[in-house]
């Protein structure tokens, strides 16, 4: 199979939200002590590095392995197919060594239990994939490369299409897993209703968020005041930038600044001054508390006459529903608005209109669409960010 | 009658043969065909109907049985299909054909064109794109344009030819329509959302709430006969129900019309007479009234709007005119007493009322003014966002009003590009000229390359655009000013057309393509457009007639030109289209709504997801206005606009004010010398100026063969005109010939001249006389204001006088004509 | 191979639905020049006087020689304006438009021919999907009955009642259209002419 159809294979799969959908899993499980008591490193590595080992038990031959079966991964037009150790055991000793230990872990669960029927390992895949997702951001997609490489790509040989997607994520050398996540064996179960952009969205998540990096909501994401999730503190609106500060177990604590008008509770949260590009919307006991939001000193708005302040705040969200790359949204946006908005006319340009003139005018027409409300957000913030005000066509 | 037989031999006999040519008639057996014919479901602009096909033919065409209040224009449809203005072939202007760009121009509208092959056509097509594009890169191309295409959702037009001229290059593309050009541009800054093609109150709701309920130039029965997609009509039983009401006093409806409209009739509601563009001097009174005497609700105000005092101080007389707009003020202007006036304000604030506006008031100069106006005095009641109050500006369009039932309804046939697709010349140079222009300026463009206008904040240079492409779209009809146009489109050295029956557009252009109508091919659509009532299967009921295409099969071909025909269709067939349109519906609605496989619903005609939820517009932002804002650039009704003020407009300013018009009939300015006030709103019997060509149904309702000009008994007694006399309508912009039809419906000094009456004049000279009666002969071309650069073609007054002498024949459509030897 | 040509009503129906369904080439042109047309229209004078319409043929023909312009660009927009549009310059040559429900296309006449057709064993060779009632595909019908059948009876009811109801009207549109050349509506009164022979 070529490239191209790989490449449209996947997307197809992404436009079908499935109702499972993959991911690369993990678990070498069938041996019954943890690696760790293992004598012989060197032999007992042989071994566990063919899929004989990796399928010797049920939980990898029943789930992960026929859902590889599936992909262009194991079957294609060239014949050549990956095993599991190709993608899941890192190529190089130390870090093998290192996966070897790690897995135990997952070796350990069988021993346990938490994953011996379908629906246990169902329940438990989102946790397993972050846990292999984290792996290969970390390491950049490794083991993705010994065979794919941007430099050896031939953009000619591509469908438009990948190439519209695959050129600039070649230009920042971004990992395959950042975009290919489910590729290979399904991905975790949504809700029903689940906004087909969000299933979308989910290849793209950032599984390892990092201290002092920025990060941009991709789905609504509830914040909390505190660690515990005890007291909810509103919702982050796609797109919504947040600066992480800690991480803790599944939360991170993040900082956000941003402006609202003088008018009303203060809830809702904008990116900029004067500009209607909704971040957030908090609690109303939230954003009146002066301890978790700071405003500045107040500003007119010459073109409505309201006052705004802008606020600093912190709060925790957990680290699911983040991308790092806002781009990662933008694309999925524009192919949906160009889509969506043109069955009865031609769409215009998105820097046709200002930030501020796109919801009218959005709300005024998107009844004829079949968008969900996700969409809607997604791509009306994606409109407001390519406005005329962001852009140098007006 | 046995004749002698010759004999040719040698060259004569071959020079002989040459001339006859191969036969017209060969060997074959036909298909046998049913006698007793076959019904097939399919939809419409005028509802879902059921046709009985017999030998190949549509023999007639029936409501379908779901239709509620079937409208009379169904009886319009053979009409359409067997029309002998159908485009048969392929044809090209004679002299354009070979001279091009050099061809004479002013011979546009001679009606001498000459047949080419489909083959020719396309290379010809093709040609000038090419051409275009290379000797002016895309701002020498206007493809914008677009119109009611016919339904179905897979071959509808617009997405047809935009994607297609699309693949071969960029070029000039239009912003905003003519139905709500003005209202579309100002209610963003007001409340939030176009409004005009928003969702509103539900029925029921309205029945259930509303004490009155205000027409306002609306009128609902007549315009809800059609839908953007397939209509269900649910909407008018909705009326009958107002009818009953106001018979027993439990609704009060009020016209505010200066015309006694159908919906008025039928629902057996009053009028209160209006003088022609002078709404907005009404409604300040109103305000005047409201504030004055205390009876407008401050704390809604206060907490959902700003820019009140600003606009009240204009309204109280300190404003920079100093001019106090009292009752009395008003009076003056608009014709309704002062009382009135005041007991029409009492009435709004202290009742449940549902204000409903239609489109044509904002089809005038400063159209922005009243709908601007209305979104205050419905602020002022206090009314927005409550059952059955507030104000609604979509009522009449498309069973608007009919719970939605919330289901997906199919896709279309993607208009754009694939992604990551260019176009074949890729230019974006359009040599410092905008590439968005308001579409009502278009002709302004033609006549003005490289001039500057004003629009919504922007500064637009005009393109040097060389050609244009037009599909299912008729600016013939539906622009202002025909002899301006006639001087204009001299300077456009090609224009090519794809319709299905020769309208003015099509006698106007270079190339004229024959498209198929919708009844010749397959389809899919929604079932009512904002009630997303079902999904209706459209069954082709007879092969494409004479050398006509779907417009896939035409732009498939023209892509074919320069080597993209299967990425434009995808390589997928007509079926495979419909057929997949429908399985991603139905996926799309899996767990909601149940939807049976393919096969059963093609079957079957039509999928219905039952009745929908009861919706009350702007309630949301009602409940919390802060989270749910509105769209204005401050989240909250706009009663003065700091944004718009920043534009300096004199033409539309920080909030509404009462303009004075170019022309104004009932005192107003140039009424000396043409009196009557032409208003040409959306006809009853026609969707646009689709069907006026459908002969037996037009002489339905033409009058001596012409179109009907309403006229009030005194303007006919004073002209010593009568019912059926055929009368000359003119001003200084044209002359038109029309059917008079006096009723006593339409007040002095008012005539209706329905638009979408096919333009026909006595021959291809500017200021020809029209024989049919398009009133957009006599209508007036200039921007509603600098924020919208709408039409503005209610802004229009006129003479008439009896037409004496032979009436030239009507050259408007194809049927016979009286021919005396 | 075109050796020999028998002259008779099939040829001269045969050259009629020729001339009304496509607009003449090149080498037709040329043909009427040398004066191909004669021993059509020596046949045709033994049947009814054409001769003055001859004679105005062959004097357009001669304009249209003169003509400055590609003279068969003129002829065929002289064709379209009268068979192809839907003016009322034009003259549609389809005998629904001139009888039966009111000017819409592929009425009665329509399906009448359509069973004649059927009948005789016969379809339309156009690509083109035409009413059956386009004079071309009567005419040719016609021809094939005045064939089989010489003594014309057939074929004079089928004229009675298929063409006389409306070669009127259509000629008398035909002369009312603006053409530039006199070509087709000369073509026309010598068919009307000739069927108006043929009535029984």
């Amino acid at each position: 199979m070529s490239i191209k159809s790989l490449i449209l294979s996947f997307w197809d799969t992404l436009r079908t939200p499935p109702a499972t959908i993959s991911l690369g899993v993990i678990s070498i499980g069938g041996f019954i002590t943890g690696i760790i008591f293992w004598g012989g490193f060197n032999t007992a590595l042989e071994v566990t590095n063919t899929e004989k080992f990796c399928i010797s038990c049920h939980e990898m031959a029943d789930n992960v392995y026929l859902e590889l079966q599936e992909t262009v991964h194991w079957s294609n037009r060239t014949g050549v197919r990956a095993t599991c150790p190709d993608c899941h055991v890192p190529h190089e000793w130390d870090n093998k060594i290192a996966r070897k230990m790690q897995a135990s872990k997952e070796v350990w669960g069988k021993v346990f239990g938490t994953i011996n029927t379908r629906e246990k390992f169902l329940e438990k895949r989102e946790e397993l994939a972050r846990h292999e997702w984290a792996r290969l951001e970390a390491n950049n997609s490794l083991e993705c490369r010994n065979c794919h490489d941007y430099d050896s790509m031939d953009w000619d040989a591509m469908s438009d299409e990948a190439v519209f997607y695959m050129q600039p994520a070649a230009e920042r050398n971004v990992g395959c897993i950042e975009c290919h996540k489910g590729i290979a064996h399904h991905l975790p179960e949504r809700e029903p209703g689940t906004s087909h952009i969000i299933a979308q969205l989910d290849g793209r998540a950032a599984s390892s968020l990092k201290g002092g990096e920025d990060y941009f909501a991709y789905k609504p994401v509830k914040i909390y005041e505190n660690s515990d999730m005890s007291t909810p503190a509103g919702t982050l609106n796609l797109a919504a930038k947040i600066e992480v500060t800690q991480a803790s177990g599944d939360m991170v604590e993040f900082t956000m600044t941003a402006w609202r008008k003088n008018k009303g509770y203060g809830r809702v949260l904008y990116d900029d001054f004067g500009m209607n590009t909704r971040v957030a919307v908090l609690e109303r006991e939230t954003a009146q508390d002066e301890e978790i939001v700071t405003a500045g000193t107040p500003q007119m708005d010459d073109n409505t006459g309201l006052d705004w302040s802008e606020v600093k705040l912190s709060l925790w969200a957990p680290k699911s529903g983040f991308v790092a790359d806002p781009s990662q949204l933008w694309e999925v946006a524009e192919a949906s608005y160009a889509e969506s908005c043109s069955g009865c006319h031609a769409q215009p340009d998105p820097d046709h209109f200002s930030t501020n003139a796109w919801p009218a005018l959005f709300s005024g027409m998107v009844g004829f669409t079949n968008m969900d409300p996700i969409e809607q957000e997604l791509v009306l913030t994606y409109l407001q960010n390519h406005s005329s005000d962001h852009s140098d066509a007006h | 009658m046995t004749t002698r037989r010759s004999v040719l031999k040698g060259l004569a006999a071959s020079a002989t043969a040459s001339l006859l040519g191969p036969s017209v008639l060969t060997r074959a057996a036909q298909a046998a065909t049913s006698s007793e014919g076959t019904w097939h479901i399919t939809g419409s602009h005028w509802g879902a109907v059921k046709a009985l096909v017999k030998g190949g033919k549509v023999v007639e065409v029936k409501p379908l049985e779901d239709d509620p209040r079937p409208t009379d224009m169904v009886k319009g449809i053979k009409g359409l299909i067997y029309n002998p203005s159908r485009i048969k072939y392929p044809m090209a202007r004679a002299d354009w054909l070979d001279k091009r760009e050099n061809a004479d121009r002013t011979t546009r509208g001679d009606n001498r064109f000459v047949r080419v092959t489909w083959d020719e056509a396309l290379d010809l097509f093709h040609e000038e794109l090419e051409r275009v594009q290379t000797t002016y890169g895309p701002s020498g191309l206007f493809a914008g344009a677009t119109g009611w295409r016919q339904t179905g959702q897979f071959h509808s037009c617009i997405n047809h030819m935009n994607r297609a001229v699309s693949m071969h290059g960029n070029y000039v593309k239009k912003a905003g329509d003519y139905s709500t050009g003005a209202g579309q541009t100002i209610l963003p800054y007001v409340l939030g959302s176009t409004e005009v093609y928003s969702q509103g109150t539900s029925w029921p709701v309205i029945l259930e709430n509303s004490k009155n309920v205000v027409f306002w130039a609306s009128d609902p029965v007549k315009n809800l006969q059609v839908g953007w997609t397939c209509e269900t009509h649910e909407s008018l039983p909705y009326f009958d129900e107002l009818r009953d009401k106001i018979a027993a006093g439990e609704i009060n409806a009020i016209s505010v019309d200066p015309v006694r409209t159908k919906t008025q009739k039928h629902i057996g509601g009053d009028q209160l007479y209006i003088n022609p563009m002078t709404d907005v001097a009404f409604m300040l009174g109103i305000a005047h009234t409201l504030y004055s005497e205390d009876l407008h609700d401050k704390e809604f105000i206060d907490v959902y709007a700003l820019g009140f005092d600003q606009f009240i101080a204009y309204v109280m007389g300190k404003g920079e005119d100093s001019i106090e707009k009292t009752p009395e003020w008003a009076a003056e202007i608009c014709g309704i007493s002062a009382d009135q006036i005041r007991d029409f304000a009492r009435m709004i604030a202290s009742e449940r009322t549902q204000l409903v506006f239609g489109w044509s008031v904002q089809r005038q100069q400063h159209g922005e003014q009243p709908y601007w106006m209305g979104a205050i005095i419905a602020t002022m009641t206090g009314q927005v966002g409550l059952p059955g109050g507030g104000i609604s500006y979509s009522h009449h369009y498309s069973g608007v009003g009919v719970p939605q039932t919330g289901a997906n309804m199919p896709g279309a046939f993607p208009l754009n590009l694939d992604l990551g697709k260019v176009p074949e010349h890729d230019s974006s140079n359009f040599n410092g000229a905008s590439s968005v222009i308001p579409v009502a300026r278009w002709v302004d463009m033609l006549l003005n390359p490289g001039g500057k206008i004003q629009h919504n904040g922007h500064e637009v240079t005009f393109p040097d655009v060389r050609m244009c492409v037009f599909t299912g779209c008729n600016p013939w009809h539906h622009h202002q000013d025909r002899n301006k146009m006639r001087k204009a489109f001299q300077s456009l050295e090609t224009v090519i057309t794809v319709d299905y029956s020769w309208n003015a557009t099509c006698r106007h252009s270079d190339l004229v393509l024959p498209a198929c109508t919708q009844f010749e091919r397959n389809d899919i659509d929604t079932y009512g457009a904002y009630s997303n009532t079902g999904v209706i299967a459209m069954r082709k009921l007879v092969d494409p007639l004479y050398h006509s295409k779907t417009d896939f099969e035409i732009f498939t071909a023209l892509c074919d030109r320069f080597g993209r025909a299967k990425e434009y269709s995808r390589g997928m067939t007509e079926m495979q289209w419909v057929e997949q349109m429908y399985e991603d519906t139905r996926a799309s609605n899996t767990g909601n709504f149940e939807m049976p496989a393919f096969a059963d619903f093609w079957e079957e005609g039509l999928v219905r997801f039952g009745r929908g939820t009861d919706w009350v517009r702007h309630a949301d932002f009602r409940e919390d206005p802060e989270l749910n804002a509105l769209g204005t650039p401050s989240g909250f009704i706009e009663i003065s606009s700091r944004t718009i003020e920043k534009f300096g407009y004199d033409d539309c300013g920080a909030h509404p004010k009462w303009m004075e018009k170019i022309e104004r009939s009932h005192g107003g300015p140039k009424s000396d010398k043409f009196p009557i006030w032409l208003q040409s709103c959306h006809p009853d019997q026609r969707l646009h100026s689709q069907m006026c060509e459908s002969d037996d149904y037009r002489e339905s309702y033409a009058v001596a063969g012409r179109e009907p000009a309403w006229i009030s008994p005194q303007d006919a007694a004073e002209r010593g005109i009568e019912d059926g006399d055929i009368v000359r309508v003119f001003n200084d912009r044209g002359q038109l010939l029309a059917g008079a039809k006096v009723s006593d419906d339409y007040a002095p000094g008012v005539v209706r001249i329905y638009e979408g009456a096919w333009y026909g004049p006595v021959d291809a000279s500017i200021g020809a006389l029209d024989t049919y009666g398009d009133p957009n002969t006599l209508t007036l071309d200039v921007g509603s204001s600098k924020l919208a650069q709408a039409t503005s073609a209610n802004t229009c007054l006129v003479q008439i006088e009896k037409f004496e002498g032979d009436a030239p024949a009507v050259t408007s459509f194809g049927g016979p004509v009286e021919v005396t030897l | 191979m075109n050796d020999v040509l028998e002259i008779g009503h099939r040829q001269i129906c045969h050259w009629f639905a020729g001339l009304l369904v496509r607009e003449i080439n090149q080498t037709q042109f040329d043909a009427y020049l040398s004066g191909a047309a004669d021993p059509l229209f020596e046949q045709l004078q033994t049947l009814c006087d054409v001769s003055a319409e001859r004679v105005s043929f062959s004097g357009t023909l001669l304009e249209v020689k003169g003509e400055a312009t590609p003279q068969l660009r003129s002829l065929a927009a002289d064709f379209a304006a009268l068979f192809l549009l839907d003016g009322p310059t034009s003259a549609l040559p389809y005998a629904s438009l001139y009888i039966g429900e009111n000017g819409t296309m592929f009425g009665a006449p329509h399906q009448d021919m359509i069973a004649r057709l059927a009948d005789a064993g016969l379809s339309q060779a156009l690509e083109a999907n035409e009413p059956a009632d386009h004079i071309a595909f009567m005419l040719d019908y016609l021809g094939r009955l005045l064939e089989a059948d010489p003594s014309g009876q057939v074929a004079g009811n089928f004229v009675n009642d298929s063409f006389a109801p409306w070669i009127d009207s259509f000629e008398a549109r035909v002369i009312a259209a603006k053409t530039e050349f006199q070509f087709y509506p000369v073509i026309v009164r010598v068919l009307c002419r000739y069927l108006r022979a043929l009535k029984r």
